[in-house]
């Protein structure tokens, strides 16, 4: 990102000052003097990463093009900003072949990575990649192609060094995530304002639907009747009685709303002149199926013993008894 | 006393069910065939399986099919022996002339085991005359008209027997028919459509005959009641025979309440006796026959092709006297040797056809069901009774001489439709507890009889599909003008559906300004504009419109409305809340994945994927497997589940058609086993003696329990008219 690429760009302006006030001397001690030769390759090495389009990496071959015979001086600086945290290696896709790319790490990032070897920086860089969902530990080792013991030290280490935490997602609370310390779960991660604890809150949730039920009838005066509600009016209503523990966004709201119409208790009358919905409670229709015995539908009811609620019983048949 | 546990038997040789247990590939059609079983016996279910595993047959076809099943191996020595007994059993006073016969099926009669072809015949024609069969087919020979004619002397004549397995189905909704017809028209009505339904078709005049029979067996009951509650009562018997006779004598045709009154005190009783007799029976009569009148009119009977005219009925009679092959009925004459197969070779062609050979199959084999030529004798009954003779006579344009009648189903459900959708707009948009308090507003006033209003319309549609005038009274109608009224179907003016207004609707408008019409018209379009659900669309622009606008109830929408309702309803009673949602959300939103499905449905996702799986397993979802690469990868493949409306409503239907079949083997299994109960009860009804406590108390348990069962068959029944048949 642009504002984290801040200190390189500073030491690229820098080294580019100096190659501008030492423009006319170099060509004359380059022979003589290889130390600030180095130091000068490394800057412009610098400079070019520093370079917007390049912020993403380069790769190996741009650099071969761009220094020509420079290149292979290029090594050992690579290796001395790679050991202070300041250079990260990745593979590139180019033109469907993958190819070394560098970039540059910022110094915040370099003080935060400082210290650790190179497997450790690649699983940061893996978990860093999930975002804010984050990622399986298998799928970390099948990444990073790391064994799994010696996956487990860097985990460990990162978790002591607050680079990173494990979750869990509420789709699979058996498997371990893990994302960067700093970023807050996804929704789809802790389940949105419906789950506590990882676990689905059914009474948190019956309780907004029997509010905005409630809420949907005294607003209209009863079931079916005056000229409806609208879904800011319930969320507003919802908000002044502060029903819910957390902050219920509209779309929170309407998704209540709709399991409400899903299930017939309310129902749409109409829309207003900026065309929101106006909703009412669903009056009572006599639906013609009131029969409810479906365990009649068992292959084996006809040898069931059969116990009505007033105590009637209708006693088993045999099988065999039936040809 | 009968094995409580045994000969409990509900198939045929030819059903496709083998047992009680296993599910049937079509309920729809093991139902019908158990509903024929429970109505008409065991062969004619025999014959009815073979034509709903056949297909379409002959009745050649069909006498071949169910006797190939049905006849079993027998010992040809032990035949010889019996052959030869029968040719000298004459001579021998121990067989008093009897024949002596083998049975040559594999089953008995009772599990319909049929070898005889008379019997298959026989068992066709109740079908027939209760319109369980559809006939095509017929001779190649063309009259001027170019319809086809039957000949059944002819070698060409060809007819075909298809069974009708939904109207089959509609045996057991016989009952509600009645009570149907019975409140909206009148009592007299309920009794001429059980009796035609309990027929299958009848002449008109002896429908009323048959009324009157029972109409004079339920006074004869009432008047029983009376004198015996008169003997305790005498007082009260006295005075209500006092004001009977009092009202009798001011009036030579007293009502049917004066009727009723007569017969439940003993003075009526005399009275009934003597002259008063005939003019009671006769003001009966005018009675049912006007109610005749009226379901004609209104279409709940129609006037159907008889099955045999007079003449032909004649014809036959004459010819019985010679033929006695029991085939009568056939398009040839066919042999059955004595092993009972059919001969083929043997076929020859009928001789003795009286008008050349044109009369229809269907008209040879009438009289062999009816077994009575009167019943669908014609114009030539002498045995009519002359008094509904008479009566009918001033009606003889809308009731023909000889016409034969049965009930027309169609009109009865569209009659229902009209009430069940009239309740259901009185109930979504109605002012709630109007009748108590005061409506709160004008527009609420106009919304007061909008059932009633949908009511009308319907039935006032129904009239025009069912029942046209034109075509009761059996005027020409140009092709054009049946074109047009078949495109204006359902659409109404308020003037044409005023008169099938409720009293009270009709009281309202009435006391407005503007007059009913213009007031009809207003409440219309008021309707018109309501859109959640929408009631009624104007057709035809209301303002300046001479007949106050045209205007056409959203019948599908309604009814769609409702079918929602009732899967929403019984998603919620076998599957639960949640499921009954996630269907609802899949019918509005199309293809989802089950963690979007989840989201919805506000669920965790493990449960949504449960109760996906369930209902994928009872068929009211479908999955759809999009496959992300060539090969199978459950990995990589999306999941989408979704719901097909007509395949969730077929679902649906076949699970109310499976509940209904088990509930009623359960419940011919429960008669069957507490037929010792019954018995008991009759014999301890008979002598108080015979009266134990014990007893008393199974015997209602045990009828307690067939209630249940009924009442659930009701509420089934109910549910799929509403599903399949409106």
């Amino acid at each position: 990102m642009p504002p984290k690429r801040s200190a390189p760009a500073k030491v690229s302006a820098a080294a580019t000052k100096r190659k501008r006030t030492e423009g006319s001397t170099s060509a004359a001690s380059t022979n003589n003097n290889s130390a600030d030769d180095q130091s000068e390759l490394q800057a412009r090495f610098i400079a070019l990463l520093s370079q917007p389009e390049h912020q993403k990496g380069i790769t190996n071959s741009t650099l071969k093009a761009h220094f020509g015979s420079d290149y292979t001086n290029l090594v050992p600086i690579i290796n001395e900003l790679t050991r202070s945290s300041k250079l990260t290696m990745s593979k590139m896709n180019t033109g469907g072949t993958a190819e070394v790319s560098f970039s540059l790490i910022t110094e915040e990032e370099a003080t935060k990575l400082e210290g650790l070897d190179a497997p450790s920086k690649m699983v940061y860089r893996v978990i860093e990649s999930s975002g804010d969902k984050g990622i399986w530990t298998v799928d970390v080792r099948a990444q990073a192609n790391i064994p799994q013991g010696t996956l487990t030290k860097i985990f460990k280490q990162l978790e002591t060094r607050r680079l990173i935490k494990p979750i869990k997602a509420v789709t699979a609370k058996t498997k371990k995530l893990y994302m960067l310390y700093d970023l807050t779960p996804a929704k789809e991660i802790t389940g949105g304002p419906w789950y506590s604890e990882y676990e689905f809150d059914h009474e948190f949730i019956a309780e907004l639907r029997n509010f905005i039920l409630m809420c949907v009838r005294r607003m209209n005066g009863g079931h079916g009747t005056g000229n409806g509600v609208t879904l800011k009016q319930i969320a507003d209503k919802m908000t002044q009685a502060n029903v819910s523990r957390v902050k219920l966004t509209l779309e929170e709201v309407q998704q209540l709303v709709q399991t409400l119409a899903f299930d017939y208790l309310i129902e749409q009358r109409g829309v207003t002149e900026e065309g929101e919905a106006l909703f009412v409670a669903a009056r009572k229709v006599t639906t013609m199926s009131e029969f409810g015995w479906w365990d009649v539908l068992d292959p084996d009811f006809h040898f069931r013993r059969v116990r009505f609620e007033d105590g009637v019983v209708l006693s088993p048949h045999e099988p065999h008894h039936h040809s | 006393m009968p094995n409580a546990f045994g000969g409990f038997l509900h198939i045929s040789p030819l059903s496709n069910l083998s047992s009680s247990t296993s599910t049937p590939p079509s309920p729809s059609a093991t139902l019908s065939s158990n509903c024929i079983r429970d109505y008409f016996g065991p062969i004619v279910q025999t014959v009815a399986d073979c034509l709903i595993s056949k297909g379409s047959l002959s009745l050649s076809e069909l006498i071949h099919y169910i006797t190939s099943t049905c006849v079993r191996d027998w010992n040809v020595e032990r035949e010889r022996l019996v052959g030869r007994l029968n040719s000298t059993i004459g001579n021998n006073a121990y067989y008093q002339g009897k024949k002596v016969h083998m049975n040559k099926a594999r089953g008995s009669e009772g599990s319909g085991f049929v070898t005889e072809a008379t019997h298959v015949r026989a068992a066709l024609l109740v079908l027939l005359q209760h319109s369980l069969v559809g006939v095509s087919g017929g001779g190649k020979n063309r009259e001027e008209g170019g319809v086809s004619r039957a000949d059944p002397t002819s070698g060409q004549s060809h007819y075909n027997y298809t069974f009708l397995v939904d109207r089959a189905r509609l045996l057991m909704r016989y009952p509600r028919y009645v009570e149907h017809v019975r409140e909206v028209v009148d009592e007299n009505a309920g009794h001429i459509v059980e009796t035609l339904l309990i027929h299958g078709r009848m002449r008109a005049e002896d429908a009323v005959a048959a009324v009157w029979e029972v109409v004079k067996q339920g006074m004869e009951v009432d008047a029983d009641d009376g004198e015996e509650s008169g003997k305790d009562k005498p007082g009260k018997s006295s005075a209500v025979a006092a004001a009977s006779a009092g009202d009798d004598s001011n009036d030579d045709e007293p009502s049917m309440e004066e009727i009723e009154a007569f017969f439940s005190n003993e003075k009526a009783e005399k009275t009934l006796n003597n002259h008063n007799k005939d003019s009671v029976k006769q003001q009966v009569l005018k009675d049912i026959v006007a109610s005749f009148r009226k379901l004609t009119e209104a279409g709940y009977i129609e006037a159907i092709k008889p099955i045999a005219t007079a003449q032909e009925m004649q014809d036959l009679h004459l010819k019985e006297k010679d033929v006695d092959d029991g085939i009568n009925g056939g398009e040839f004459e066919i042999d059955i040797d004595e092993h009972g197969t059919l001969v083929d070779k043997k076929k020859r062609k009928r001789s003795k056809s009286i008008d050349g050979g044109k009369q229809s199959k269907k008209s040879k084999v009438a009289p062999q069901e009816s077994g009575n030529a009167n019943d669908f004798g014609g114009p030539q009954c002498n045995s009519d009774d002359p008094a509904i003779v008479a009566l009918l006579e001033p009606l003889r344009k809308l009731i023909p001489l000889g016409s034969v009648y049965r009930v027309n189903t169609g009109m009865c459900h569209a009659s229902l439709k009209s009430m069940i959708l009239g309740r259901l707009v009185q109930e979504f948009y109605a002012p709630q507890q109007y009748a108590n308090v005061k409506s709160k507003s004008k527009e609420d006033d106009n919304l007061l009889h909008v059932g009633g209003i949908v009511t009308a319309a319907l039935t006032f549609a129904a009239r025009q599909e069912h029942a046209p005038l034109e075509q009761i009274l059996g005027l020409e109608e140009s092709e054009e003008d049946k074109h047009r009224r078949m495109a204006e179907w359902g659409a109404f003016t308020p003037s044409e559906i005023a008169p099938y207004l409720p009293a009270d609707a009709t009281k309202a408008m009435h006391s407005k300004v503007g007059g009913p019409i213009q007031n009809l018209s207003a409440m219309l379009i008021r309707m018109s504009q309501l859109q959640y659900p929408p009631i009624v669309v104007q057709v035809e622009d209301a303002s300046g419109h001479p007949n106050g606008g045209k205007f056409e109830i959203c019948t599908r929408q309604l009814m769609q409305r409702l079918r929602d309702r009732i899967i929403h309803r019984i998603l919620t009673t076998r599957h639960g809340l949640v499921a009954a949602r996630i269907v609802s959300i899949l019918q509005v939103k199309g293809h989802m994945e089950s963690d979007a499905i989840a989201e919805d449905a506000m669920v965790p996702a493990k449960e949504a994927r449960e109760i996906l799986h369930r209902l994928h397993r009872d068929q009211y979802v479908d999955l759809f497997d999009m496959h992300m690469t060539k090969t199978h990868n459950s990995g990589t493949a999306i999941y989408l589940w979704h719901v097909v409306d007509d395949r969730l409503l077929r679902a649906m239907v076949n699970d109310v058609h499976l509940a209904i079949l088990h509930l009623r083997l359960r419940r011919q299994h429960e008669v069957e086993v507490g037929k010792d109960w019954m018995d008991r009860a009759k014999e301890a009804g008979a002598t108080e003696e015979n009266a134990h406590e014990e007893d008393q108390k199974r015997y209602h348990k045990f009828c307690k329990g067939l209630e249940r069962l009924d009442c659930a068959l009701l509420q089934l029944d109910e549910t799929l008219m509403v599903l399949k048949d409106l």
